[in-house]
C-alpha cells in the first residue's frame, strides 16, 4: 500500500501516456476494424498502414479554429470538455495492469469506480445545457437517462463480483481469479455488466445520445476543435477502461498459461476491445424507449437475480 | 491533512452558500454539486472512506444529476426573487435561527473529538454495525424507503388515469 510518492508519480505519468496512446489507437484501430467490417481498407494513407493516422487526427484537431458561439454559457460550455477528460482519466487510478503494477490498491475501489464514472454524467449534461442549442440539450438529457439507469444495472453487476471475492479491492478481485475466471460462476453478471457497458460508452446499439439521424451529433454538436477533442478522447479512453475493467472483473486480470503478467492483461484486454468494436458495426441503433425498458426491465431484473444466486452459493 | 481539511471545509460553506444566493437554478444546483463532492472529501479526510464515496456517488453522482434533468427538461430559467412564501418563509426563518442556535452551543460548549483512526470506516465494520446491532432502524430506514417509492407510483398513476 504504502509507496514513496516518486513512485506512485512515476506510475501516474506511465499509466496517463498509456492511456492517451491506447484511446488515440483505439480510434485507428475502430476505423480499421470497421473498414474490414465493410469490405474497406480503412486508413491506409498516413504511415504504414495508416499508423501515423492517430497523429495527423490529433494535429488536425489541435489546429482547427476554435470557435465559441455567442449563445453558449460561456464558463459550463469550456468546463464541460474538461469535466469529461477528467471524469474518464480518474478510474485508471486503481485498475491494476499486474500483480504489482498499479497506483493504487483501494481496499472500496469498486465505489470508487462507480463514484468517479457516475461524474461524467455531468459533462455531457452540461454541454448539451451550456451549448443552448436544442439538438445538444435533447442528446445531453437522453445520455443522461441512458448514463443513470445502465449505471444502477452496472453496479448490481459489480455487487455478484464482489461478493465472489469477498472484498471491493480491485487486486484481491484478481486475486480471488487464480483457479477459476468470475466469468464462470459470474456468466449473468458478466452479460448485464458487458451490455450496460455499451450504454455507458454511449456505443451503437446504445448510441441515443449522439444519433446523428435525428440529433446531428448530440451533446457535443457545438462543440469544435480541441473542445471537441476532449469529447472525443474522454469516449475512447472510457472505451479502454471499460476493456480493462472486463478484463480485471471477469477474465482473471494477469492470470493466464504459462507466465502470469502484464501481456496475458493487455491481450484479453485488446480481445474485449475487439468484441465492443465489432459489435458497434454490425448491430442497428435502439429507439430511445426500447432503451430504457431494456434497462429497467430486463437488465436489473437479471442483475438483481445474480444477485440473489450469488448470495445463496456464497452462503451455503 | 489539516490543510486539506480546511481547503474542502471552505469549498463546503461557498457551495451551500451559493445554492441559496444563486438564483439561477443550473448554477444552482451546480454549488450543491460542489458542496455534496467537499463533503465526500471530508469524509475521507476522517478515514470513512466507504461513507465518503458513497456520498459521492448517490448525492453527487445521481440526485444532483436528477435536479438538473428536472431543471433542464421544465427549463426554468431564473427563480422568481419576489417569490413570496408567506407563514411558511416566516416559520422556515425561525427554525433556521434556532437550528443554527442549537448546533452553536453544541459546538461551543462541547470539546469536539479529535478524528482518530478507528476502523469503524471500512465496508467490512460498517456492514457488521448495519446487520448487527444496528439491524432494526436499518431496516426500518428501508421500509421508509419503500414506502416512498410505492407512494410515488401511485400517485403518478392516479394522475394518468385522471388524464385518461
Amino acid at each position: 500500500m504504502a509507496q514513496p510518492i516518486f513512485q506512485t508519480l512515476w506510475k501516474t505519468g506511465v499509466v496517463f501516456l498509456g492511456a492517451l496512446t491506447a484511446a488515440a489507437y483505439l480510434v485507428l484501430a475502430e476505423r480499421k476494424f470497421a473498414g474490414y467490417f465493410q469490405e474497406r481498407y480503412g486508413p491506409n494513407r498516413v504511415g504504414p498502414f495508416g499508423l501515423l493516422q492517430p497523429l495527423a487526427d490529433a494535429v488536425k484537431l489541435l489546429l482547427k479554429e476554435e470557435v465559441i458561439f455567442p449563445q453558449a454559457s460561456r464558463g459550463l460550455y469550456l468546463a464541460a470538455p474538461v469535466i469529461i477528460g477528467v471524469a474518464a482519466l480518474l478510474p485508471l487510478a486503481v485498475i491494476p495492469f499486474s500483480e504489482h503494477f498499479y497506483i493504487a490498491d483501494l481496499p472500496v475501489a469498486v465505489l470508487y469506480l462507480l463514484a468517479v464514472g457516475s461524474l461524467s454524467t455531468y459533462g455531457v449534461l452540461l454541454g448539451g445545457w451550456s451549448s443552448n442549442s436544442k439538438y445538444a440539450l435533447l442528446g445531453g438529457l437522453r445520455s443522461a437517462a441512458q448514463m443513470v439507469s445502465y449505471e444502477i444495472a452496472m453496479a448490481l453487476a459489480l455487487v455478484g463480483v464482489a461478493l465472489m471475492a469477498q472484498s471491493l479491492s480491485l487486486v484481491k478481485i484478481v486475486q480471488a481469479q487464480q483457479s477459476l475466471w468470475f466469468l464462470i460462476p459470474q456468466i449473468l453478471g458478466f452479460v448485464v455488466f458487458l451490455i450496460a457497458a455499451f450504454a455507458e460508452t454511449n456505443r451503437l446499439p446504445f448510441d441515443l445520445p449522439e444519433a446523428e439521424s435525428e440529433l446531428v451529433a448530440g451533446y457535443h454538436t457545438e462543440y469544435s476543435a480541441f473542445k471537441f477533442a476532449m469529447f472525443f478522447v474522454g469516449e475512447y479512453i472510457h472505451l479502454f477502461i471499460v476493456g480493462c475493467l472486463v478484463t480485471v472483473l471477469y477474465l482473471g486480470g494477469w492470470y493466464g498459461p504459462w507466465k502470469p503478467g502484464p501481456h496475458w492483461f493487455f491481450l484479453k484486454t485488446f480481445l474485449v476491445l475487439f468484441f465492443m468494436i465489432w459489435v458497434r458495426w454490425t448491430y442497428p441503433r435502439f429507439r430511445f424507449d426500447q432503451l430504457m425498458r431494456f434497462s429497467w426491465k430486463v437488465l436489473i431484473p437479471v442483475a438483481l437475480l445474480n444477485l440473489l444466486l450469488t448470495s445463496l452459493w456464497m452462503a451455503l | 491533512m489539516t490543510t486539506l481539511f480546511w481547503l474542502f471545509g471552505v469549498l463546503a460553506i461557498v457551495g451551500a452558500l451559493g445554492v441559496l444566493f444563486q438564483t439561477h437554478p443550473v448554477r444552482g444546483a451546480l454549488f450543491l454539486l460542489l458542496n455534496f463532492l467537499a463533503i465526500g472529501v471530508l469524509y475521507l479526510l476522517a478515514r470513512a472512506p466507504f461513507v465518503g464515496f458513497v456520498q459521492i456517488l448517490v448525492y453527487a453522482g445521481a440526485i444532483v444529476v436528477l435536479f438538473l434533468v428536472a431543471i433542464m427538461v421544465m427549463d426554468l430559467r431564473r427563480l422568481e426573487s419576489d417569490f413570496d412564501l408567506g407563514l411558511m418563509g416566516f416559520l422556515t426563518f425561525v427554525l433556521g435561527v434556532a437550528f443554527f442556535v442549537i448546533v452553536a452551543l453544541v459546538l461551543l460548549k462541547n470539546q469536539i473529538p479529535e478524528v482518530s483512526p478507528p476502523p469503524t470506516g471500512t465496508p467490512e465494520a460498517l456492514g457488521e454495525w448495519l446487520f448487527g446491532q444496528y439491524l432494526v432502524p436499518f431496516e426500518l430506514a428501508s421500509i421508509l424507503l419503500l414506502v416512498a417509492i410505492v407512494g410515488a407510483i401511485v400517485l403518478i398513476r392516479r394522475r394518468r388515469q385522471d388524464v385518461s
